[in-house]
């Protein structure tokens, strides 16, 4: 599942995660029928809406499913969350009982492209980056907290020769998007990106990694707009960078 | 207290703007819940199996709720038993007409108050003065926001926004305290403790509230560190306590559960330093204590949350633990909540209990969904939950343009085609970035961030030509 | 109204439980994204809490530990109340005038207060006014709890609550018989028995203390500023059996 956000603002995420994902084994599929997941809407208490645009993409998954798909493969945290916590309620609340057994079944499917990743990592190649590079693992709300993947991120990232994980305060610590927040109470967004940009600066990381789009480009947007900007990448751009020569030529 | 609270009149945005300007709050607050959230950690680490416990507590507080009115009749069966008067307050008003009758009936004009959430939900202490009594706060956090005019901004730690300085500057402003007395904490408490030592002795009725009321015995429990709980219990002839109807235990292993979790949640505790059980009224042979006991048993509104979405909410303990771990509270503090209750509790509560306030209703709003509270609550309500909840029943009043435009985007992304065409580049550049300025969207947002741009090749671009 | 009497009720019982007992009926709706455990039944046991600071075959160290943890001082005996620290306390409070000292009315502390009047300190029962101008407050206690360090004050057996709580020390004097191991094993008994309950039952652990000013800790805010606790062995050393007497 592609998410809008990689879709429309970060492609290279995307491509990012189907390389790194051949590169463990998997045979990558994507359904172009797939929209949103409606998260958006659902936070700001529109669950008809919501509901709508999920089923688009509910029913995109299904079909793969229905076609040999093993996995939902998401490249974000939040989303991953949606579609797997939080989906059969978003069809309980707009009435709609088939697509709650069909939400429930897409989302015992479906899992954060870390949270995968993490239990192929021998299916790996040897992961290498040209130099060290200094890192700051930001970890986002939802996989965090709802999905308790926790330590998947630092295992991939400790495979990676080259890669120095850098320990900063509050890592865990909401960045301040939060969807509508980011824009309803922009004031506070906004105090709350600059704790963390402080955290930041205090390590001097050389980027500051994530596995969701949406927490990064809050970040960098912040960043980029203070006037010392940070450079963010999601990790599957990590891992694909590190990926030997031979896996990318497939492009 | 004293002070107003600010919801009618203000947005939720211009008090969160108006706290993240104020770099002194911000830096007291981020210190204070610092050193809470730490010791949290460290007093909760000293048990075994911790969430094991957390989801025993949750499963208990089911277990009371769902058996509410018969704990409440036993629970007040055993006061009355025990020669302590009832009074069950429906409404707010019901509350403090019975509170400002005792008070009336004893010709009472010095009343000390030990701190109750309860009690500046109801407004307790206007109705007080009205009558002609003079109401002094004892709890040291409540005392110094009570000389300032201010309502609490913690649960807790009512005065955390304030620091020594500022502290100081009111007791020498408001009591009289002289300029030379030292800022040192230790001097400010001392000052503090001779001056609410003559209220104590003063006092002809004490009020309080209560954290826990067990039902088996007819019990209070009040848990402080200052003993101004104890000292109010002690030395008026009248107590009155304001009790919440939900913050029952049906019997003693359930409330030492909870005690086992609550000081550790509020300050890392293993228990403070005053748990105080008052079971009736002075005993025969006994110096001390209170002649006569009132419990004013209070609704106003917690009832209608029973059974329904809103039924978790009830089993707050009023520890503080979400507040000191959640994001936003620490760059706002508890005044930008604009009610009684700060943080993630009070968003949640605030809108179910100050209905009659169109206001109240944004303040489901005031959160970013990440959860850290309902790793912290320590009976598991599921906080996040409920903000959803709220957010959608607030959206079935929403405006026009903002159901219009949820519904325009449903419309467009609903479907493949219509998302893509909405999603090029060459759509956005020609329609929505010129508006993207003008919009109060896209004011906000640009008003210190950069904003976004669409790729040019989307990821189902490059996927069609081959990926 | 004489003590014995029935309290009065105010306000219509049935009116408001109403709406409680209307909603509930239809049973409740549990949260269908963090499920709730399975709500448990009157007569399942609630889980008793575990404490890793706890040596459950060493009670007296773990007390004393405690103790010290909640920032008050932990005297552990053999006999009695040591001359030593009575010497101390009669040189600390021997320069004020009148009374100095407020005994409850447990035996322990009526003896303490007698070696302290034949030290020559103004000694007397405790009452508001008498507490209020005393410089140390001694009691007993009804039971000492091991895993947090606290004494349990029962205003039956003390005949008040001012002895502990105005003067600006307090000692309290505990036999090892009544020293428990965790607060379950102390609140999980009471309510056994209609006349379990004293009016006062207060759980002290530690001294007064306050964090209003920034979150610094400060002893002494309202209740004493020092807690002095003795535990008195009677020879029976560091191990005391875990199971203690009645209460």
């Amino acid at each position: 599942m592609i998410t809008c956000v990689v879709d429309v603002v970060a492609p290279e995420v995307g491509e990012a995660s189907v390389r790194v994902l051949r590169a463990a084994g998997c045979d990558v599929s994507c359904d172009l029928a797939q929209t949103c997941c409606g998260q958006p809407a659902w936070n700001a208490g529109f669950a008809r809406e919501a509901a709508k645009v999920a089923g688009a993409t509910l029913g995109a998954l299904e079909a793969e499913l229905d076609r040999g798909a093993e996995a939902v493969v998401v490249p974000a945290g939040s989303c991953a969350t949606m579609v797997r916590q939080f989906w059969p309620e978003l069809f309980e609340v707009v009435g709609d009982a088939d697509s709650v057994a069909r939400a429930r079944r897409v989302g015992a499917h479906t899992y954060e492209l870390s949270e995968l990743l993490a239990t192929r990592v021998d299916a790996l190649p040897p992961l290498r980056l040209d130099r060290s590079v200094r890192v700051a693992l930001h970890q986002s709300c939802h996989m965090l907290r709802e999905l308790r993947i926790v330590d998947q991120p630092a295992t991939l990232l400790e495979a990676v020769d080259g890669c120095a994980p850098a320990v900063w305060d509050g890592a865990d610590r909401c960045c301040g998007f939060g969807g509508t927040f980011s824009v309803k109470l922009p004031e506070a967004s906004v105090a709350m990106a600059d704790e963390k940009l402080r955290a930041l600066a205090v390590v001097e990381p050389d980027i500051v990694v994530g596995c969701d789009t949406s927490c990064l480009m809050h970040l960098q947007t912040r960043s980029d707009a203070t006037g010392t900007p940070i450079h963010v990448r999601h990790l599957a751009e990590v891992l694909a960078a590190a990926l030997p020569g031979d896996a990318e030529a497939g492009r | 207290m004293s002070g107003h609270h600010q919801l009618a009149g203000t947005t939720l945005r211009s008090r969160t703007a108006d706290a993240v300007a104020d770099g002194r709050l911000r830096t007291n607050v981020a210190r204070a819940v610092d050193r809470f959230a730490t010791h949290r950690l460290e007093g909760l680490g000293e048990l075994e199996d911790p969430d094991g416990l957390r989801s025993a507590a949750r499963a208990l507080k089911q277990q009371v709720l769902a058996d509410l009115p018969g704990l409440l009749e036993q629970f007040a069966d055993q006061v009355l038993a025990r020669g302590g008067h009832v009074c069950w307050a429906p409404t707010a008003e019901d509350a403090c007409s019975y509170v400002v009758d005792v008070v009336r009936r004893h010709g009472a004009t010095r009343v000390a108050k030990s701190k109750s959430m309860a009690t500046e939900e109801i407004d307790l202490n206007t109705a007080l003065e009205s009558a002609g009594a003079q109401v002094v706060e004892t709890d040291l956090g409540e005392w110094i926001i009570q000389l300032a005019d201010e309502t609490p901004s913690h649960i807790i730690a009512p005065a955390l926004h304030r620091d020594r300085h500022q502290i100081h500057d009111l007791f020498v402003d408001t009591v009289g305290a002289e300029p030379a007395l030292g800022t040192e904490p230790t001097e400010l408490v001392g000052f503090a403790r001779g001056r609410l030592r003559e209220v104590f002795l003063a006092a002809e009725v004490g009020i309080t509230g209560a954290n826990i009321a067990v039902a088996e015995t007819g019990s209070i429990v009040l848990v402080t560190n200052e003993g101004n709980g104890r000292l109010v219990t002690a030395l008026p002839p009248v107590h009155v306590v304001v009790l919440g109807m939900e913050r029952l235990a049906a019997d003693w292993a359930q409330a030492d559960l909870l005690l086992a979790l609550l000081a550790r949640s509020a300050t890392g505790q293993r228990l403070s330093s005053y748990t105080n059980i008052v079971t009736g009224t002075r005993g025969d042979g006994e110096v001390d204590g209170a002649n006569e006991l009132h419990v004013v048993i209070l609704d106003n509104g917690r009832s209608s949350l029973l059974a329904g979405e809103y039924h978790e909410m009830l089993a707050c303990i009023r520890c503080g633990a979400c507040l000191n771990v959640c994001p936003v509270y620490r760059q706002v503090g508890g005044h930008a909540y604009g009610w009684v209750y700060p943080g993630p509790m009070g968003s949640v509560l605030t809108p179910l209990l100050a209905h009659d306030q169109p206001e109240a209703a944004e303040l489901a709003g005031a959160s970013t969904l990440c959860g850290a509270c309902m790793d912290a609550c320590p009976v598991q309500i599921p906080l996040q939950d409920l903000l959803l909840s709220l957010r959608r029943r607030k959206a079935q009043g929403a405006g026009t343009t903002e159901r219009a435009a949820w519904g325009a985007w449903a419309a467009a992304w609903s479907d493949a085609r219509r998302y893509g065409a909405t999603t090029r580049l060459a759509t956005w550049g020609r329609m929505v970035a010129p508006l993207a300025g003008r919009l109060p969207v896209g004011r906000s947002w640009g008003a210190g961030r950069t904003v976004p741009r669409p790729a040019e090749r989307r990821f189902r671009d490059r996927w069609r030509e081959g990926l | 109204m004489s003590r014995g009497d029935r309290g009065t009720e105010h306000g219509d019982r049935e009116r408001f439980l109403a709406p409680a007992r209307d909603l509930l009926s239809g049973g409740i709706h549990p949260n269908p994204v963090h499920v709730p455990p399975p709500t448990p039944l009157p007569s399942d046991p609630v889980p008793e809490a575990r404490y890793l600071n706890l040596d459950p075959h060493d009670l007296v160290t773990s007390f004393a530990d405690a103790v010290a943890h909640a920032e008050a001082v932990c005297h552990v005996v053999d006999e009695d109340v040591p001359d030593k620290l009575l010497d101390r306390i009669v040189a600390e409070l021997g320069e004020r005038d009148g009374t100095s000292v407020v005994v409850s009315a447990e035996p322990e502390a009526r003896a303490v207060g007698d070696r302290l009047a034949a030290r020559g300190l103004g000694v007397a029962p405790a009452t508001p006014a008498t507490a209020a101008a005393a410089g140390l407050g001694v009691t007993s206690a009804t039971a000492a709890i091991a895993a947090t360090g606290s004494v349990v004050l029962d205003s039956r057996r003390a005949g008040g609550r001012v002895a502990s709580l105005l003067p600006s020390v307090h000692l309290c004097v505990v036999p090892v018989n009544r020293l428990f191991a965790t607060p379950a094993d102390v609140l999980r008994r009471l309510g056994s028995g209609a006349d379990a309950l004293p009016p006062s039952l207060v759980v002290v652990t530690g001294p007064s203390r306050t964090g209003d000013i920034e979150q610094l800790l400060t002893l002494g805010a309202h209740g004493p500023t020092a807690l002095h606790v003795v535990l008195v062995t009677d020879g029976r050393g560091a191990s005391p059996p875990s199971g203690p007497a009645a209460v």
